[in-house]
């Protein structure tokens, strides 16, 4: 019988990280569909960097353009005050996609530390989780508007109350990461050879909840980007002189025929956005959980 | 059955706690004074001076919200501002609105939901099947009120079938009133129906990858029967798990549908609330809104329990 | 001596992978006559569950079976889905390795056992509850306590196994496949599920085709044994011989492994590592796979061998 070179969890841990990010990303960009996906992304991204370098002011208007179709001037054409439809759902961009970002980047962050303190500590887990949870199942929009009711319209009190609803989501996926991996083997080991609750932490358990994490946050993101458009489609979100696409939509509602344009665009950017962040969670999620067959 | 019930409810009461407390904190850490607030602009000194001794204002906070805790149980609510009315008996009309649209929104979202992915799911590889699981991926993209506006396109402006705006309560008709909430809740419903395909479909695929189904072929039942019988009863609960989401969401997308097709429902009145910083209105609608959302939870767990009678046994049997 | 009822010739099952097609089990060939009971021992990946899926008609969308398995005369691979369920659990019965996960978790016990009379009996309620009560009572759980209303996380691991005899059973079959209905238990309920086994060959008349690694269980219940190794036969022949005059080293090795009472060695002994050609997944670590053939040593002891005269 041969003999065996006894591996070392660092050197799993390590053989593990090696290949299974590089593997992801691999993978990920054999599939046509997810790379047009990214590459969608990527423009959207784009777009609301580049946002004064690529279109001109969302906001200027000539009155006598009102309602133009899309021509060579304006590539969207004009609505209904004359502005153009291209500046504004560019910079709609802008305003939508810092909005999901800020808002899944808070999110992450609060739900990280909660959920990690749930994962370590029982008396945390049982206390604060059912505080959580239990907003978990609010309507996020009728909390929104609540809030706005109190603190004001605007961008920090929309922020505000999609971070209260989206917060559980992330915490139970970082607590069960972390429920998960305290009780692999290999923390088990180290802990035999006298490694430290801290090395344990950040050796072992925080790597593995690395890609869940990155998942939640992009659905968050998703999430966030159609709260915010339904709330400034009815008034409630970010204020009226930003160009956000639910604005640009909800202008448009009496010329849903007569000038189809005007929301076609910034609805098509909204809808385009989403999806192809969804189709990357949903590769990603089959490529790491493969036994899901395709879901 | 009963403890069940009893076990649910308390792991529900901080869906309607948490607002609640949050829209307690807030209207009295917020600027300015409590009472002015609630008041409004119009109020004299002497009202604002009154309305502080009744809420006890001037008292610690936490006295402050045991007060607020026993108005809240008894339903002394205050009196909505621009309506003049108590608030319990302003929201009552609007809660009907709302809930019967979100019953009819459900209905659809479930019946085309469970449709297309159990098509997803079942002739998965096979076109019908791709087709229904991009429809999903793409029904989820796009936002309730999008959705509205596309069916309010091809359904009154093409069609000429429907028209927007106009509703018209039950006591002037049952037709007409039906027709006035029909896109409305088509929206809703629609909409949803995308999350329930995708969930359906992954809970179906879950499924059938089980050891027990390959059991039952072993035995020679019918693929029909074995999905019908064997996979449907465990595929129905991540289904029902969904379903209290579902209703947050429906109740959510309700406030803007509302306000498109001018609905006089919950939703609404509570946009006219906070535009009318009409606080008493908006404190009630959220405490309204928690017990709806309470009330649906409560009797998918009870669905749920008939589905699935281990949890009622209290899960022994893991 | 009439045909045996189950003829295995030259069966093969490929594998649809990620990195092309897969033989997983290779030329296999037995037979199994009437009311007797045949052993497939080997190792977790020798093959022998597929083999035992590839006959009872059970195998997932990537796997592919060729070659024939003939049934009473009647040749299975390739049949049709409907003629194909009209057997299962009909002619051919099948136990499960775990029953934790192999039962339905929701439906109660006797809705269950009831599966199989539905599928191929026109009974009526009436009926279908007296099989039932009386399929329980065959298997030992008919006096205890009335389970059929349970779910199966009420049963304990024991009384589990015998719903899935009952159930494989239900239908009166010729052939019981039993896939290591042992493993999953404990020593005092292997002994009891062996037990009830061998009552039921008795009683019924079964022919018994059980999947193992437990020799010990292979030289309690079997008549015959075919050992398995890398997907392929190693070694096949009446029990008795395969125990006491072995002549393949693999069976040779698994033999060895076995502790003995009173052994005092500081090492149990184990079975040579694994194969050249298994352990490198590559296509063409095939060809370090050496050509050989089965051989007769004796009548109906068959070995693999180096083929005579071949290069490899």
């Amino acid at each position: 019988m041969s003999e065996m070179t006894v591996p070392t969890t660092t050197s799993i841990e390590a053989a593990a990280a090696r290949t299974v990010r590089p593997r992801l990303w691999r993978r990920l960009l054999h599939r046509p569909i997810a790379v047009v996906a990214l590459i969608l992304l990527l423009v959207m991204a784009g777009a609301a960097l580049l946002a004064p370098v690529l279109a001109g002011d969302p906001n200027a208007f000539v009155a006598v353009e009102r309602l133009r179709p899309p021509s060579a001037a304006h590539i969207f054409g004009t609505d209904n005050l004359g502005r153009d439809v291209y500046s504004r759902t560019v910079f709609g961009a802008q305003a939508s996609l810092t909005v999901g970002i800020v808002t899944a980047a808070i999110t992450t962050a609060i739900g990280v530390v909660l959920g990690i303190l749930a994962g370590m500590f029982r008396w945390f887990d049982a206390i604060v989780m059912r505080i959580v949870d239990g907003v978990m199942s609010f309507p996020i929009i009728v909390l929104a508007l609540a809030m706005t009711a109190i603190l004001g319209p605007g961008l920090g009190t929309v922020i505000l109350a999609m971070t209260i609803v989206f917060v559980p989501g992330m915490t139970r996926v970082v607590r069960s990461s972390a429920l998960v991996a305290s009780e692999l083997p290999m923390v088990d080991s180290a802990r035999a050879i006298g490694a430290g609750s801290v090395r344990i932490f950040w050796r072992y358990i925080l790597p593995q909840a690395t890609t869940p994490v990155l998942v939640q946050a992009a659905i968050t993101f998703t999430t966030a980007v159609l709260v915010e458009s339904a709330l400034s489609f009815i008034g409630a979100g970010l204020p009226p002189n930003v160009p956000s696409w639910g604005a640009s939509l909800s202008e448009a509602r009496s010329y849903l025929t007569s000038a189809v344009w005007m929301w076609g665009f910034p609805g098509l950017a909204l809808i385009l956005t989403v999806l192809a962040m969804n189709i990357v969670i949903d590769n990603v999620r089959d490529i790491l959980d493969p036994r899901a067959g395709g879901r | 059955m009963l403890r069940y019930l009893a076990q649910r409810l308390l792991a529900l009461l901080p869906t309607v706690a948490v607002p609640l407390v949050l829209v307690f904190l807030l209207l009295r850490l917020a600027p300015g004074d409590p009472a002015a607030i609630l008041l409004g602009d119009s109020a004299t000194p002497d009202q604002v001076a009154a309305l502080r001794e009744q809420l006890g204002l001037n008292a610690p906070l936490w006295e402050q919200f045991g007060r607020f805790l026993g108005d809240v149980v008894t339903l002394r609510l205050g009196d909505s501002l621009f309506l003049g009315k108590p608030v319990v008996d302003v929201i009552p009309d609007y809660a009907l609105v709302t809930l019967e649209i979100s019953v009819i929104a459900l209905i659809v979202a479930l019946v085309l939901g469970i449709g297309l992915g159990a098509l997803a799911a079942f002739r998965s590889g096979r076109p019908a099947g791709r087709v229904a699981t991009a429809l999903g991926i793409i029904g989820i993209s796009v936002p309730q009120f999008v959705v509205a506006l596309i069916l309010i396109v091809v359904f009154a402006a093409w069609l000429h079938w429907f028209n927007v705006g106009g509703f018209v309560p039950m006591s002037k008709g049952f037709w007409p009133h039906l027709r006035s909430i029909t896109l409305p809740a088509l929206s809703l419903g629609i909409a949803e129906s995308a999350f329930v395909a995708r969930i359906t479909r992954g809970a179906i695929l879950d499924v059938v990858r089980e050891p027990f189904v390959t059991t039952a072929r072993s035995l020679g039942v019918a693929p029909r029967r074995i999905a019908a019988v064997h996979i449907v009863r465990v595929a129905a609960l991540p289904i029902m798990t969904v379903a209290g989401l579902l209703v947050a969401s429906l109740l959510s997308g309700s406030a803007v549908v509302e306000t498109i097709f001018g609905v006089p429902g919950m939703g609404r009145l509570l946009l006219d609330a906070v535009g009318r910083r009409d606080y008493s209105l908006v404190q009630g609608i959220v405490l309204f809104t928690g017990l709806f959302v309470i009330i649906v939870n409560l009797l998918v767990d009870l669905s749920y329990s008939v589905v699935d009678p281990r949890v009622r046994l209290g899960r022994k049997s893991a | 001596m009439s045909a045996p009822l189950l003829q295995v010739s030259d069966l093969s099952i490929t594998a649809d992978t990620a990195g092309g097609p897969y033989d997983a089990v290779r030329s296999v060939d037995f037979a199994l006559d009437r009311g007797r009971a045949l052993a497939v021992v080997g190792e977790s990946g020798s093959g022998k569950s597929l083999t035992a899926l590839a006959i009872a008609g059970l195998l997932g969308e990537k796997l592919t079976p060729s070659g024939s398995v003939r049934f009473d005369g009647r040749e299975l691979i390739g049949m049709g889905a409907a003629d194909r369920r009209a057997m299962a659990g009909r002619r051919i019965g099948f136990v499960f390795q775990e029953p934790m996960s192999s039962l339905h978790p929701i439906l109660t016990v006797g809705q269950q056992l009831e599966e199989g009379l539905r599928a191929h009996f026109d009974m009526n309620r009436r009926q279908r509850a007296d099989r039932v009560r009386e399929l329980l009572d065959i298997v030992g759980l008919g006096k205890a306590r009335d389970i059929r209303g349970d779910r199966i996380g009420q049963l304990s691991g024991g009384m589990r196994q015998r719903v899935m005899i009952a159930m494989a059973i239900s239908c009166e079959p010729e052939l019981v496949i039993a896939d290591e209905p042992t493993t999953a238990l404990d020593v005092t309920l292997q002994r009891q599920v062996i037990d009830l086994l061998g009552s039921l060959r008795e009683r019924l008349g079964l022919a018994l085709m059980l999947i193992t690694h437990d020799l010990g269980v292979v030289a309690e219940t079997c008549d015959e044994a075919v050992v398995m190794y890398g997907g392929q036969v190693v070694e096949s022949g009446p029990t008795a011989t395969l125990l006491h005059d072995p002549a393949h080293d693999y069976t040779r090795a698994l033999l060895m492994s076995i502790p003995v009472l009173g052994d005092d060695r500081p090492r149990l002994p184990t079975v040579a590592s694994i194969a050249p050609w298994l352990r490198d997944a590559r296509q063409d670590a095939a060809d370090l796979r050496p050509v050989t053939e089965l051989v007769t040593v004796a009548p109906g002891h068959r070995v693999r061998r180096e083929a005579e005269g071949v290069a490899a």
